[in-house]
């Protein structure tokens, strides 16, 4: 009897490629098997399916809502995708299922989930994880999966022992290596000419497409470079109206900032590329999106490439893919980041600048791209598609189980799959020296994130954005910042002078941060007063005699504040600021008796420091400390069995180490 | 049960003070106390075991660290000891004793499910989403109201069920015909959230909700009296005088209950506790129709609700910065520099002082 597969998974190309690509292997491995594939009728897998000649069954599906409005909509395609799936598992009875992820996948692996539950069928299921990262469907696949294939070793750890194989991440047989010579003769490529090769997709990216026109006049100033720059086009016969339409965009692009490169015979443009292995092999450098699909090709091809991850995925796993390449040393990664100069505009960018220069300085060292060249044929997994076809034989009974050789896996950067909380956390235990300092390339990542915090329309996220920058020492954000403690949002404006003051007084010119916290001290809202007071109390090593003065006397009158976080913080960098005894004395003996304790328990410091610092004499001072109210109020509590507990626990661990 | 044991053996000439609806009160609220001072320890002992235990949380600089595993779900405790005196004391086939221990259970499971989920998720953050809490409150709200106000099954006398009392003037009342689904459902909603986010320190929400319930249980008895609501002027409520049982059963338990939460906690009402006790207290408002005095013998609990509001949907959302120091009220307290103890006992003085004034309004009208 012929055995009859199920492929599933979908949305985007980069979830139905490798199904396809299985498809041959396993056709190859069980000629007489038939094949179908569910999927959505207007999505990658309705153009792609049928050109390979697998026949398409619908079923309705959606992504996770967004917002509450998506409820209902999705509720409802999920109830008819159910529907669909039981249909079509029940009329072809399939023998295997093979989904891939993507939403596309959820009802068939939730139906077939169902009937195996109720013994109605007890078809296997093989799932395969193309990215770096477990996708949120496959995270759920994974649970009622037999087996799940992954791409990366690094996956392994996200995943059940006994269920998880590396298997590679099958690329098609037409994407094989071909003949540089051949392919350059092919595309009309004169022999010595230092070929650069951009690509966002078949559909295009725009990040990757606008970097590559910025770059292209830096490019193309050498005589010998040539790009070709693959821009996209819209998906199927009636895209979305307000789908990216790449090639315009380019065009528009060009005609708008550089007419000249219109004609340029070294800059080709193009919307589509259907051979793309011989464009592969007629290039020396890659530029390239950060999709498991164009990694895995750029690495069966054995090129060099500089990768840009598309920011904000689930899980970063964009960013997840290209990092293991980087630390095999094939690629280099430019993150693409929101511009805080301009928040709300909801468009990351990567300077054109900066990948004019890395490309010009790969392209200068043949040895280096040479290396690079080697790292990623290196992690090609050319046998991809055949260790699929061997799990598949060992679901349906017919092979031992595939025992791959795994290569070791790498730690992933800290940084990745954070939230905004997350990444404050994180910088809070590596500043209390919990764990190990960032390294050069998780910092470089955390600040591409701080940048698209700070670059977002979301008020919120900007506040978040400014405190991190603060905590991470993001020294280059000091403009920016400024310029938030200046915006109409409180929250924003108290999170700059926060930020401001985790920078440090080297962040500005010591008049102009003076000039800042002048304002912060006068600000409307109270909890940017006592940011600005803090921050006084940190940052005045630098300021002039003359701003020290004013912002003393700001301070002295921010002791009558009506909240009690301002008169707090004015008590605190009084302490630190003030020069001469009047008018803090006065300001100071004003506090003595403050109805909130926090206050008055500032002031003992304050004195402490004035006394230090030779403002008052030691005598005023512990005239002042006795003159003080002290009440029970702000005595804390002690734990102690929870403390012994803890020190019996630290007596322990130590013989156990 | 009891009850009906005691009224059977007055039959055939046992002792006839089982019939009223004092001495039951009495009785109730001395097995409430009693049952949840045997059971609270190993009830305690056990939580703790099962690992239902509270998580760390930081409210911006309040550290509540040190409260980390201290067991959740006494509303457990608090939700068996009241409902076992109210079964052992109450007449089960009173209408209102029906829908008061449909809420306490719907409450009190609703809550279960919420703490379970925190725990399992091992996130404070994770139990039930905010949307299905609400859904669920509203729907018994208006569940609620259809027996307010549907003349085949409400137990009220014609319009009573319908009508809004207005405090301090006599006998007005504002009459909200099916209105009174939308009142109900909000109602309901208020105090179950109110509770909740009172419910953030040792005693802190079990003193108040033990006055308000004093106060529902007195209204009771007067709605349920016909000398005393014809001498009063209040709508006379055939048979509701059953609710005070009920609620003396609560109140005694309530008390156990702070013998062991009172500072520093042995256990936290956790969801389970403060939905039971908003959802109870809600509807038994509601059945006495005294919605309106009961808001303000529960001052605490709005104040709480509305400072919560105010922080959050003013400042955080319209106003984009914080209006109080920090939502709700006691953590602003806290925040001062407050110790916990005394913002409790502050807030059982000002509960107190509300509770009193709310019964004064029988007499001044």
């Amino acid at each position: 009897m012929p055995r009859r597969i199920l492929l599933t998974g979908g949305g985007t190309g980069g979830h139905v490629a490798p199904a396809l690509a299985a498809a041959d292997a396993l056709a190859e491995r069980f000629p007489a098997a038939d094949f179908r594939y569910a999927g959505l009728a207007d999505k990658a897998e309705a153009t792609m399916v049928p050109r390979a000649g697998i026949p398409l069954s619908r079923v309705w599906s959606r992504g996770l809502p967004a917002a509450w409005t998506g409820v209902l909509p999705f509720a409802w395609s999920l109830g008819w995708g159910l529907v669909s799936a039981f249909g079509i598992l029940m009329r072809y009875r399939p023998d295997l299922i093979f989904a891939t992820g993507g939403y596309v996948a959820a009802p068939v692996v939730l139906a077939n989930a169902v009937l195996r539950r109720l013994h109605l069928a007890r078809t296997p299921l093989l799932v395969h994880e193309q990215n770096a990262h477990l996708g949120r469907l496959n995270r759920l696949a994974a649970q009622v999966a037999d087996l799940v294939a992954v791409s990366f070793a690094e996956t392994l750890r996200e995943l059940p022992e006994g269920k998880a194989v590396y298997t590679g991440y099958p690329v098609r047989s037409g994407c094989q290596r071909v003949d540089r010579a051949a392919a350059r003769r092919a595309l009309a490529l004169p022999d010595q000419a230092r070929v650069v090769f951009a690509f966002g997709g078949s559909q295009g990216a725009r990040t990757l497409n606008r970097a590559v026109v910025e770059a292209a006049p830096a490019l193309l100033a050498e005589q010998n470079f040539w790009l070709i720059h693959g821009c996209g086009r819209p998906f199927g016969r009636r895209p979305a109206r307000n789908a990216y339409h790449g090639y315009q965009d380019v065009q528009d692009r060009l005609r708008a900032s550089d007419v000249a490169l219109l004609d340029e015979p070294r800059y080709r443009r193009c919307d589509f590329i259907d051979d793309m292995a011989a464009y592969y092999a007629a290039s020396d450098l890659v530029i390239c999106r950060a999709g498991a699909g164009s990694l895995m090709e750029v690495c069966a091809q054995g090129k060099p490439a500089i990768v840009i991850p598309k920011a904000s995925l689930p899980g970063d796993h964009q960013v997840r893919n290209a990092r293991v390449l980087e630390r095999a040393g094939a690629c280099r990664v430019l993150y693409e980041r929101l511009d805080p100069r301009a928040p709300g505009n909801d468009e990351p960018r990567v300077p054109g600048t900066r990948l004019a220069d890395l490309a010009r300085e790969l392209l200068a060292a043949p040895q280096r791209l040479a290396q690079m060249a080697a790292a990623a044929a290196n992690l090609a997994a050319p046998d991809a598609a055949r260790f699929l076809a061997d799990c598949a034989a060992y679901l349906l009974g017919e092979g031992p189980r595939p025992a791959v050789a795994v290569p070791p896996p790498h730690p992933f950067d800290r940084v990745m799959g954070l939230d905004a909380a997350g990444m404050e956390e994180l910088l809070q235990t590596v500043t209390s020296e919990a764990a190990p300092p960032l390294e050069a390339a998780e910092r470089e990542l955390l600040l591409s994130k701080i940048d698209d915090l700070l670059g977002s329309g979301d008020w919120l996220r900007r506040a978040r954005g400014c405190r991190l920058a603060g905590l991470a020492g993001y020294r280059e954000a000091a403009g920016v910042l400024r310029g938030m403690a200046q915006t109409d949002v409180p929250m924003v404006r108290r999170d700059a002078l926060k930020g401001l003051r985790g920078l440090g007084s080297h962040a500005l010119p010591p008049a102009e941060f003076a000039a800042i916290l002048d304002r912060g001290l006068a600000d409307r809202y109270y909890e940017a007063r006592a940011e600005a007071a803090l921050t006084v109390a940190i940052c005045n090593g630098k300021f002039a005699p003359d701003d020290r003065v004013r912002l003393t006397e700001r301070l002295a009158a921010l002791c009558r504040d009506p909240s009690f976080e301002v008169r707090m913080a004015a008590v605190r960098a009084l302490g630190r600021l003030a020069d001469a005894p009047q008018p803090v004395a006065a300001a100071l003996a004003s506090l003595h008796f403050d109805p909130v304790w926090k206050v008055r328990s500032a002031l003992f410091q304050a004195y402490a420091e004035l006394t230090e610092r030779g403002v008052i004499a030691p005598a005023a001072a512990h005239a002042a400390l006795d003159s003080i109210l002290i009440t029970a109020n702000g005595y804390l509590t002690e734990y102690q069995i929870r403390h012994r507990r803890n020190e019996a626990l630290r007596r322990v661990r130590r013989r156990e180490m | 049960m009891l009850y009906f044991l005691m009224r059977a053996l007055e039959e055939v000439g046992g002792p006839a003070v089982f019939r009223y609806v004092t001495s039951r009160s009495a009785l109730a609220f001395i097995t409430g106390f009693v049952c949840v001072l045997i059971v609270g320890r190993p009830l305690i002992n056990w939580l703790y075991r099962r690992g239902y235990r509270s998580f760390e949380r930081t409210y911006g600089d309040i550290n509540t660290t040190a409260k980390t595993g201290t067991p959740i779900m006494g509303g457990l405790l608090m939700a068996l000891g009241g409902l076992g005196a109210a079964f052992l004391w109450c007449d089960l086939t009173n209408p209102f004793v029906w829908m008061l221990f449909a809420a306490a259970v719907y409450f009190a499971g609703f809550g279960l499910l919420d703490d379970w989920l925190k725990i399992r998720h091992r996130n404070p953050d994770r139990g039930l989403s905010r949307p299905v809490k609400l859904a669920s409150q509203i729907l018994f709200g208006l569940g609620l109201g259809l027996f307010l106000a549907w003349p085949d099954i409400t137990p009220f006398p014609h319009q009573v069920g319908t009508q809004l009392q207005i405090p301090f003037l006599k006998g007005a009342a504002l009459d909200l015909r099916f209105g009174i689904l939308a009142w109900s459902a909000f109602y309901i909603a208020y105090h179950v959230n109110a509770v909740n986010i009172t419910d953030g320190m040792d005693g802190l929400a079990t003193v108040p909700a033990i006055l308000v319930f004093a106060v529902v249980a007195t209204f009771a008895y007067i709605a349920g009296n016909v000398q005393l609501s014809a001498h009063y002027l209040y709508a006379f409520i055939p048979r509701s005088s059953e609710i005070t049982v009920f609620c003396a059963a609560i109140i005694g338990a309530g008390l156990g209950f702070l013998w062991y939460v009172c500072h520093p906690a042995s256990v936290f009402l956790g969801d389970t506790g403060s939905l039971f006790i908003g959802g109870v207290l809600g509807t038994a408002a509601l059945m006495i129709r005294q919605e309106l005095v009961c808001l303000i013998a529960g001052l605490v609990f709005m104040l709480e609700l509305l400072s919560t509001f105010v922080q959050e949907q003013i400042g955080f959302r319209l106003l984009q910065r914080r209006i109080l120091p920090r939502a709700p009220l006691h953590h602003a307290l806290q925040h001062r520099g407050m110790a916990e103890s005394k913002i409790v006992v502050r807030f059982w003085i000002v509960s107190l002082i509300c509770a009193a004034f709310a019964i004064t309004t029988i007499k001044f009208r």
